[in-house]
């Protein structure tokens, strides 16, 4: 009996994944635990195991296909054996999964797509655009609705499967005929490197373009003087034991300083969606890592309750974590605040963008040294530019700005953060 | 060779053709000849109908084979029924539609029964000419469309021919079918001109007409809204939107290739139908189409019909209950998005 590979639920979200490789031809033998397709969602990348010994003998999903959890990738039998007479009655057995799926789940996430959970509103599709996005693969979820009510017509799926071919790199048959026939080879322009976004890229872009989109989110900017706390960050270092978790960085009394800051304001320490803004208590602190293919927002929950060498431990845990791609290790929601630095790229103000359904973001710039008056005298002093980007449905300008007032005045006075 | 002609004056001519050509097509009805029993009448100068729709036959036929009927709906249409039983092919006249009451049984209990329940060994050649339509002030009692009454029972076979060529080859197809059919001739076309073959010829049942080509939008018209749906189709195209617009001509059989073939290739249906709204032509081909072509349509199928009332005998009200170019349009905008479309 065949047994079907199937595409694995890897986290709360995940409603569908990428095909990203096939590590075994069709045909080809495989062992049971042997790695046979690699696949990715938002955030994970992973290879799926043989269930049993046997020879994988279908491809269902093709490398790239976007395929919904639940759906078949493929399918692991005896040599010889057909796919389509065994699933027509599959075996009990032979019909689990590489990966333990809660089908229910997976069922339910597949109908609510369709008809709408009650939460995300219903997405309105006529007939002939859904038969149309089936046909040219086109994710209906990524298509905008013209029709009556934002109804996504058959005219919007056409457009969405032109862009989709036109983003398509040219065949390299084609080129080298065009080459040919043009004599000079320079009359070839470049036509760039085509990809499609899908993955990772493609949460952050459907996230930033909705955050932008869907809130009033506007950036207050201002600076700090760290002298002090530079000062004290070095001592701190020297006093504290070696220890290689902990490292006390500027960014970790930065956050201590947003925490404390959050604590006093918590009406920055809130969430805005379905039009009800929730203030929380506890604060969970985002810190935004950036990743060679994409950026992620790991989580410390519970900052509030943590000390400054907790919390230095934690990120850097967290962010070494993020960097070697063990993901699914990672806390990745839950967040009611951010905090995203560009700190060693010489960056000094900047506009962050929001979080959803964070309202606030606090992005770090560089410390730069600068003369400054400090009473009558002109000091060499350090200064460290903030950002706050905050979401005006939910909070205004003065509490906001007092907000930023207070994280300024935490790093200002340095050993506050400690007591 | 065509010649310009009359609805009416194309009725006429087709039951001449059809009588001349069998001895045994006969006329029954209430004053189909006109002046029975009115000594100055009995030659010529009769009423031919109220009408005047057959005018002038009864000189050609004689009193035996044009025969005019006490105002007895029950009884002349059973001698029609029971005739066509026994080997005539009676054309029987109602005079309207809405008068069917006083005769449903013999219609749709007897004449459309005979053949299924003798196993089909009776057959009943009948032909109803009966008279529809509103948009003549004529008030609620005479100015119904009651064609879905009939295309809801089967056994019979129901046309609504929408011009002068239509109603000549579909009345000659009808009286020499071996089923009941009932023809609705629209009161407000028999004034209408237009070109109608000469001799004898026959238009399929079950065969729709494409009046107009389009890609955008298909709007089926049933009987006279056709030209209604051609009006709103010319204001379309001034938007930049083509309409097909089908005559689907029987509305039982009904062509529905060639309703869904249009609905595939436009995506969106538009049905208009002067009848009540509630389990109608517009809703049966609505059902059909949704049914069927479902992956195809683009929007959801509209029906422009009357409201679910009698018609009004105030002329300002009855125009308002009638469909309309701009109700099409209004339809057709809320398909498209409602911004497409302010005024046309």
């Amino acid at each position: 009996m065949a047994t079907e590979i199937i595409m694995p639920k890897m986290g709360m979200g995940m409603e569908e994944g990428t095909v990203v490789e096939w590590l075994k031809h069709k045909g080809e033998p495989v062992k049971k635990g042997e790695s046979v397709v690699s696949i990715s969602s938002d955030k994970i990348e992973k290879d799926l195991e043989a269930p049993e010994d046997g020879v994988l003998i279908g491809i269902e999903a093709e490398e790239d296909a976007v395929v919904p959890i639940g759906q078949a990738l493929g399918y692991i039998g005896r040599e010889g054996e057909s796919v389509r007479g065994d699933t027509a009655a599959p075996d009990k057995e032979g019909a689990s999964s590489v990966q333990t799926i809660e089908t229910k789940e997976d069922r339910a996430a597949v109908v609510a797509e369709i008809v709408g959970d009650g939460v995300q509103p219903r997405l309105r599709v006529s007939p002939a655009a859904r038969k149309l996005a089936r046909t040219e693969k086109i994710d209906l979820k990524t298509v905008k609705g013209t029709g009556p009510l934002g109804r996504i017509t058959k005219a919007d799926v056409a457009a969405a499967a032109d862009e989709q071919k036109n983003r398509l790199p040219v065949q390299p048959a084609t080129l080298i005929k065009e080459k040919s026939v043009t004599e000079s080879s320079a009359a070839v322009p470049d036509k760039g490197t085509a990809r499609k976004v899908t993955g990772m890229r493609k949460v952050i872009a459907q996230r930033m373009y909705d955050s932008l989109q869907q809130t009033a989110q506007l950036t207050l900017q201002t600076t700090v003087d760290v002298t002090d706390l530079l000062a004290f960050q070095k001592t701190a270092r020297e006093a504290y034991p070696i220890d290689d978790e902990v490292r006390l960085t500027i960014t970790d009394f930065i956050a201590k300083a947003v925490i404390n800051a959050l604590l006093v304001h918590k009406e920055m320490n809130s969430t805005y969606s379905d039009n009800t803004i929730t203030t929380y208590d506890g604060v969970s602190l985002g810190i935004a890592v950036a990743l060679a293919e994409g950026l992620v927002v790991p989580v410390i929950q519970d900052a509030d309750k943590k000390s400054l060498s907790a919390i230095s431990r934690e990120i850097r845990k967290a962010s070494r974590a993020a960097r070697e791609g063990r993901l699914d290790t990672l806390q990745l929601t839950g967040s009611t605040f951010s905090i995203t630095s560009l700190g060693t790229y010489g960056i000094g103000f900047f506009t962050p963008v929001l979080n959803p359904p964070e309202i606030g973001i606090l992005g770090v710039g560089t410390i730069s040294e600068q003369p400054a008056y400090i009473g009558a005298d002109i000091q060499k002093r350090s200064f460290l530019p903030l950002s706050l980007t905050f979401d005006h449905r939910a909070i205004d300008g003065a509490p906001a700005a007092e907000f930023l007032a207070a994280v300024k005045a935490n790093l200002e006075a340095p050993f506050t953060l400690v007591l | 060779m065509a010649k310009q002609m009359t609805y009416s004056e194309a009725i006429n001519d087709a039951i001449r053709l059809a009588m001349r050509k069998d001895e045994n097509v006969i006329l029954i009805g209430e004053d189909v000849a006109g002046g029975a029993e009115v000594d100055h009448l009995q030659n010529e100068g009769a009423w031919g109908g109220v009408f005047g729709v057959t005018k002038g036959i009864v000189e050609e036929f004689g009193r035996t084979r044009v025969l005019d009927t006490p105002i007895a709906e029950a009884g002349y249409m059973g001698a029609a029924v029971s005739a066509a039983a026994t080997g005539l092919r009676p054309i029987s006249e109602l005079m309207f539609n809405d008068f069917i009451g006083s005769c449903l049984d013999e219609v749709m209990n007897q004449a459309a029964k005979f053949h299924y329940m003798f196993g089909g060994k009776a057959k009943v050649p009948l032909t109803i000419r009966t008279i529809d339509g509103a948009g003549f002030n004529a008030a609620a009692q005479h100015s119904q469309s009651l064609y879905a009454l009939f295309t809801h029972i089967p056994g019979l076979k129901v046309v609504v021919p929408s011009s002068p060529y239509d109603i000549k080859g579909l009345l000659l197809t009808a009286i020499f079918d071996d089923d009941p059919v009932i023809v609705f001739e629209d009161k407000t076309l028999y004034g209408m001109k237009g070109e109608v073959g000469e001799g004898f010829y026959t238009i399929p049942f079950g065969k729709a007409e494409i009046k107009r080509a389009g890609k955008d939008l298909t709007i089926v018209g049933i009987g006279k809204q056709v030209y209604t749906a051609l009006r709103a189709a010319d204001q379309l195209a001034k938007k930049g939107f083509e309409a097909e617009v089908i005559d689907p001509r029987t509305l039982s059989p009904l062509d529905e290739d060639t309703i869904i073939n249009s609905v595939k290739k436009t995506g969106r249906l538009i049905i208009v139908d002067e009848a009540y709204p509630r389990c109608s032509a517009a809703t049966d081909i609505a059902a059909i189409v949704g049914d069927k072509a479902f992956d195809y349509l683009d929007a959801p199928i509209k029906r422009v019909t009357a409201p679910h009332s009698p018609v009004p005998f105030s002329p300002p009200l009855e125009k308002l209950y009638m469909p309309s170019p701009q109700k099409i349009i209004d339809a057709f905008s809320t398909m498209v998005g409602d911004n497409v479309f302010t005024t046309v």
